[in-house]
């Protein structure tokens, strides 16, 4: 059942967007199509389902061409065998949450019983088991995208694509269910698809990134390769930050290596995500003096322009990226090896949950 | 009936004289209007219905200064009423005829068609003056009637004639006269009933009212009603 | 401000909403009063089961009922069609589908006996060959309140289909459902508001149709003769039946109006 995805998009719209994109997905592998809105990526999900036929390119699903306009083949979308988690959810109301994730299997032919039965054990899996009786209008954010997880999941389709799962949810909602996500798409043994605007989401859970721009894939690589060496400008803004793992208490994190970093949350504890805007930290020549209560010496590892900025990679203790204006840069005269004092207010450090 | 209600003049803005007639008189009315505007200049206003429709409408207090009945008994309650200001009077006579669309596409062959099942059979309904007549002439020929429908006026049981949705149907003399589009077929004159016009001035009608009945029985006008079918008296 | 003060002057209306709205409401009650107040309450009975009432609302109700169910049978695949189809002269189509609801009922009968009448464009061939008529027999009641009905049908459920977020409809498409299940468990129980709403509003505007059946269908009791032809015709013979008639159609549909009001007004 598992094949990769093999897609070239090309799509016209009426109003001259043209999408063009190219993108491979491999058997277990959970790749994120990073954009903004407005960049395409709804038509790629309608392309990709096949609700929206291409006007270009291809679909393959492992050894099946779903869609090929060149030699006349489409498959209808019923027939492609893609499991979709909509934004927000897209449960129908008026089923109960156990009859939505029954309706798949129902559709296919297997009986009402054996169908509830296997939706009932996959709403136990994604720990929504409890509301099975009740209808969506009930249901919480994080409780609906749940259900629309496992009945996306209960026909074991062999592509699983996931259109903005977390952008309708709110800030602690959507925590709780990249979590679920998280767990779950590692289960699932086909390819995946996460189209997604926010980048932590594509940074947290993607093996890989593509990112499109106006239609176009302007990068692909992992988390780490786009976040540290953004091609564009573009990039640069959408996924250039600084996120490291640390450990919260009383103000200060601990992300392995001496010094840590102050916060100015001292509420926050425990497991979380730490992230440093390349823009909020400054580079000195000397020590700094002043209200930072972040500041160490480092060294420079790399020093990289990139048309309207230079991204400077530090060294130990924490390998941070920064992002000055050309003019900086050249003032600093900054070398490859050279120290250099690193100074970053508590307050641009966010941290959130893990 | 509710007490006596206020009857509006029969004279209205519109028209010096409102003028209630059965439709039956549809023709013969609106040529007699045209020859009374034009003897007196005075304005002439008409209503053409079934003559049940027309009495109703009077008794509710319709502003009309003349009645046209298609039969005495609708007149009757007028009279009785204290509707009336002059007495009515019978300024013609109608006879009733069998007639079917120009061509007898049902080849009908007399009054006997009234029974036949297989053919469509119009009447007017039973408390219409011209519903009324028909049924007498049939009783009087021993037909039992089986009509398929049973119009509301003579009016349109002699447009569904017109128009060939019906086989055969029994309407006045002067309709089968007036239209092209449908033919008599001949009805025994025993059978037949003589359906009497009477017309009378309304209370309210004025002198207006009064001028235009006496026209009616004027040469202009009976000339005109003998060339539409109508015997005289 | 105290509690108690502001709570009761926003339940109280402006005065002249009120007014405005006290005058609409006695133009639609003041008829029914003096229709009750004519009732010739000792006779009602006998009047009431006598054959020509009791025929009378046998059509009625047969013809009203069937017109709603044909209504829903043509309507609702015209309402999808306008709905969610794009083709070209689809504004004309739209207009042609709401023109019975227009035109005075009795042009629209007159318009039916060109078609389908004996001598009409599919009549004369359907009787030609097989002796079948729609005037001057029940059909031909069915027929033309159908067509005065069905522009109901047709709006509500093109409105309730517009409504509907098509994304349910795609969600069922990718979880492998076809195209008669998605109508069948999605499209439908989703607007299944409409469509009730829809069915209400024909059957009402069937039971009270008069001028496109009289001029059609003609008017016979026990065939085509329905209450309100009935009523018609009553008015100028037996005022005290008319009135009785009169009352019995506003009761019943008065009874049905109120029996389905969760179901066919379609705001939640």
């Amino acid at each position: 059942m598992s094949g990769r995805l093999d897609v070239r998009l090309v799509v016209e719209h009426d109003d001259k967007f043209r999408l063009d994109a190219s993108l491979v997905v491999e058997p277990g592998e959970t790749v994120a199509l990073l954009g903004p809105n407005g960049a395409g990526k709804s038509t790629v999900v309608a392309a990709i389902a096949g609700i929206r036929p291409l006007d270009g390119g291809m679909v393959r699903l492992g050894e099946r061409t779903l869609d090929d306009p060149a030699h006349g083949i489409f498959v209808p979308p019923e027939e492609r065998g893609i499991g979709v988690v909509f934004q927000d959810g897209v449960l129908f109301p008026h089923l109960s949450a156990l009859d939505n994730v029954a309706f798949g299997l129902q559709s296919s032919g297997v009986s009402k019983a054996v169908a509830r039965g296997e939706a009932l054990e996959w709403l136990n899996r994604v720990d929504v088991g409890a509301i099975a009786g009740s209808r969506p209008p009930e249901l919480s954010g994080g409780q609906a995208q749940r259900v629309a997880l496992a009945r996306a999941l209960v026909t074991e389709p062999g592509l699983l694509l996931l259109d903005e799962p977390l952008s309708a949810l709110d800030a602690a909602t959507r925590i709780q269910v990249r979590r679920v996500l998280d767990r779950h798409l590692q289960l699932f043994a086909g390819p995946r698809l996460l189209i997604t605007h926010d980048p932590t989401e594509a940074l947290l859970l993607a093996d890989r990134i593509v990112v499109l721009e106006s239609g176009s894939v302007v990068q692909i690589g992992s988390p780490d390769e786009i976040r540290r060496h953004p091609q564009t400008s573009y990039v640069a803004d959408l996924v250039g930050v600084n996120l490291m793992r640390g450990t919260a208490q009383s103000g200060f994190v601990d992300i392995g290596p001496s010094p840590p970093i102050r916060l100015a949350d001292t509420d926050i504890a425990g497991e979380v995500l730490v992230t440093i805007h390349p823009r909020a930290i400054a580079l000195y020549a000397e020590p700094p003096g002043g209200s930072p209560r972040n500041a160490w010496e480092t060294t420079i590892a790399l020093v990289e322009p990139l048309g309207d900025r230079t991204r400077v990679q530090l060294g130990a203790p924490h390998a941070l990226t920064v992002e000055l204006t050309d003019v900086a840069a050249r003032e600093l005269h900054l070398e490859p090896g050279e120290t250099i004092w690193v100074s970053i207010k508590a307050t641009e450090v966010t941290a959130q949950p893990a | 009936m509710a007490g006596l209600l206020v009857v509006g003049c029969g004279s209205s803005p519109d028209g010096d004289v409102v003028v209630f007639a059965a439709a039956s008189l549809t023709d013969a009315f609106t040529e007699i209007g045209a020859r009374f505007e034009e003897a007196t200049g005075m304005e002439v206003e008409m209503s053409f219905a079934g003559s049940s429709a027309l009495r109703e409408q009077i008794l509710e207090g319709a502003p009309a200064g003349v009645f046209a009945s298609a039969n005495t008994e609708n007149m009757v309650p007028i009279v009785d009423g204290g509707f009336t200001q002059t007495a009515p009077v019978v300024f013609a006579v109608n006879a009733m005829a069998i007639a079917v669309p120009a061509g007898n596409p049902a080849s009908v062959t007399g009054v006997d068609a009234f029974g036949a099942e297989r053919l469509l059979v119009g009447l007017c309904a039973p408390g219409v003056p011209c519903g009324t007549a028909a049924r007498t002439v049939l009783a009087n020929a021993g037909v039992t009637p089986l009509p398929d429908t049973n119009e509301p006026n003579v009016r349109s049981l002699v447009t569904k004639l017109e128009v060939g949705e019906i086989d055969v149907g029994m309407v006045y003399r002067t309709d089968v006269q007036n239209s092209e589009e449908i033919e008599e077929v001949a009805l025994d004159v025993d059978f037949n009933v003589a359906v009497v016009f009477p017309v009378a001035v309304l209370a309210g009608g004025g002198s207006r009212a009064e001028a235009f009945v006496e026209f009616l029985q004027g040469e202009a006008a009976r000339e005109v009603l003998a060339r539409h079918g109508f015997v005289l008296p | 401000m105290s509690r108690t003060t502001s709570r009761r002057i926003s339940a109280r209306p402006p005065a002249l909403v009120l007014a405005l709205a006290l005058v609409g409401l006695s133009l639609v009650v003041l008829p029914l009063v003096g229709l009750v107040t004519q009732t010739p309450w000792r006779d009602l009975g006998s009047l009431l089961t006598s054959p020509p009432v009791m025929d009378a609302l046998r059509l009625s109700l047969v013809a009203s009922g069937a017109a709603a169910l044909l209504s829903l049978l043509f309507g609702v695949p015209l309402a999808w069609m306008l709905a969610r189809v794009d083709f070209r002269g689809k504004a004309l189509v739209r207009g042609l589908v709401i023109l019975p609801m227009v035109v005075p009922p009795v042009v629209g009968g007159a318009a039916l006996l060109f078609a389908f009448g004996r001598r009409g464009i599919i009549g004369e061939p359907l009787y030609d060959a097989t002796g079948f008529l729609f005037p001057f027999s029940m059909w031909g009641v069915i027929l033309a309140t159908t067509y005065i009905a069905m522009p109901f049908m047709v709006l509500t459920v093109e409105g309730g289909l517009r409504n509907l977020d098509q994304r349910y409809e795609s969600a069922a498409t990718t979880l492998g459902a076809k195209r008669w299940t998605v109508f069948r468990r999605i499209t439908l129980p989703l607007i299944g508001p409409s469509l009730i709403a829809g069915l209400v509003l024909a059957w009402a505007r069937a039971l009270g149709e008069f001028g496109a059946t009289i001029t059609f269908a003609g008017n016979l009791q026990g065939r085509t003769q329905t209450m309100p032809l009935a009523v018609f015709l009553a008015l100028e013979q037996d005022r005290g039946a008319a009135v009785a008639m009169s009352l019995l159609l506003v009761v019943v549909s008065l009874v049905v109006l109120v029996a389905l009001r969760h179901r066919w007004w379609p705001v939640r």
